[in-house]
């Protein structure tokens, strides 16, 4: 009998220490407003990317979002 | 009179670009970046605090605005972070524009001069449109040129600082040895009249925030700013008398009465 696999997995998300019950890029961003950009352990994501991203404990992960600036 | 100039080929009319930054609250933001005329505004992106919901009023005001957005890479202090920061920004603003920021010293927020030609130099090739924030320094200038950025924004003083310009030399020399290279002071200012010496100077535009927002009546500040450049402008279009160091009278000295021809 197949066992359902429970994932924990942990990341930094936004400089936070996040734990996560999937490793999907995708199932993360939800709970986020539009508009927000996505950068991977320093790296830029592209929207397309989504789908494919997978995260992997110790990742870190930022959402940004637009703000003031000068 | 010609007030319009263009940033990478985006023709601009107004020749003040205001920064969205540090004013007392959002609705004296607007009213403020309104009264100045400017057509460009720049802004960041910072990480998204559910707390603040994601920024959304922000955001909201400054679409309303329409303005052409100049995202920056304000507080990197890499070549990586001020990449992925600018690729960031072209996703979320949809433009190739992007003020690029390195800092290398954070007392003063000078640039990093080594890492922002970097920087440069990778963005470009990735085809973004690169305003460089950078000091006065003539060669760190030409070589940004060089490398493809046809603006450059070499500051007046530190940032936030409300100085002025402390080094009238530079920047007199930056604009006599890049005569085709579109110059924006950015940084530094703190009330109008220096924004109205560097384009007096032949500065193609002013880029502040610091001066406008912290003002006590940060909508005025804007107007006037905006009065002192096209002022400088003009003035500069105008040509200056040349400078001598002995007094020449105004009036003519020719039919003086009470003089005398001869001694009686």
């Amino acid at each position: 009998m197949a066992e359902h696999m429970k994932t924990e997995l942990n990341i930094w998300l936004n400089g936070k220490t996040e734990i996560l019950n999937s490793s999907q890029l995708i199932d993360v961003l939800p709970r986020f407003k539009a508009p927000f950009a996505v950068a991977l352990n320093g790296c830029f994501i592209a929207a397309v990317q989504y789908p494919d991203i997978v995260l992997k404990a110790g990742d870190e992960l930022d959402i940004v979002s637009p703000i003031a600036g000068g | 009179m010609q007030t319009e100039f263009n940033i990478y080929g985006e023709t601009i009319s107004s020749r003040l670009i205001l920064g969205s930054a540090l004013y007392p609250n959002p609705a004296l933001m607007q009213q403020a970046l309104q009264q100045s005329g400017c057509e460009a505004v720049t802004l960041s992106l910072r990480r998204q605090a559910p707390e603040q919901q994601g920024g959304e009023q922000f955001w909201r005001l400054i679409r309303d605005l329409n303005l052409k957005l100049l995202p920056n890479t304000a507080g990197c202090h890499s070549v990586q972070q001020a990449v992925t920061l600018a690729q960031m920004s072209r996703e979320i603003f949809q433009t190739n524009w992007i003020k690029l920021e390195l800092i290398g010293d954070d007392y003063n927020l000078q640039p990093e001069p080594v890492l922002l030609l970097q920087a440069a130099e990778q963005l470009l090739a990735d085809g973004f449109e690169v305003l460089p924030y950078c000091t006065d320094d003539l060669v760190l200038c030409k070589r940004l040129y060089e490398l493809g950025c046809k603006v450059l924004m070499p500051w007046a003083a530190p940032i936030g600082s409300g100085l002025g310009v402390i080094n009238p030399y530079a920047l007199r020399t930056l604009r006599e040895r890049l005569p085709d290279a579109t110059l924006i002071v950015d940084a530094g200012l703190g009330v109008p009249s220096h924004a109205c010496q560097v384009m007096e100077m032949g500065f193609d535009g002013v880029l502040l925030n610091s001066a406008v927002a912290l003002a006590k009546d940060p909508v005025v500040m804007a107007k006037a700013f905006s009065q002192a450049v096209s002022a400088g402008r003009a003035a500069f279009l105008a040509g200056a008398m040349p400078k001598q160091d002995f007094a020449s009278p105004s009036t003519p000295v020719l039919g003086m009465p009470f003089w005398l021809q001869e001694a009686p």
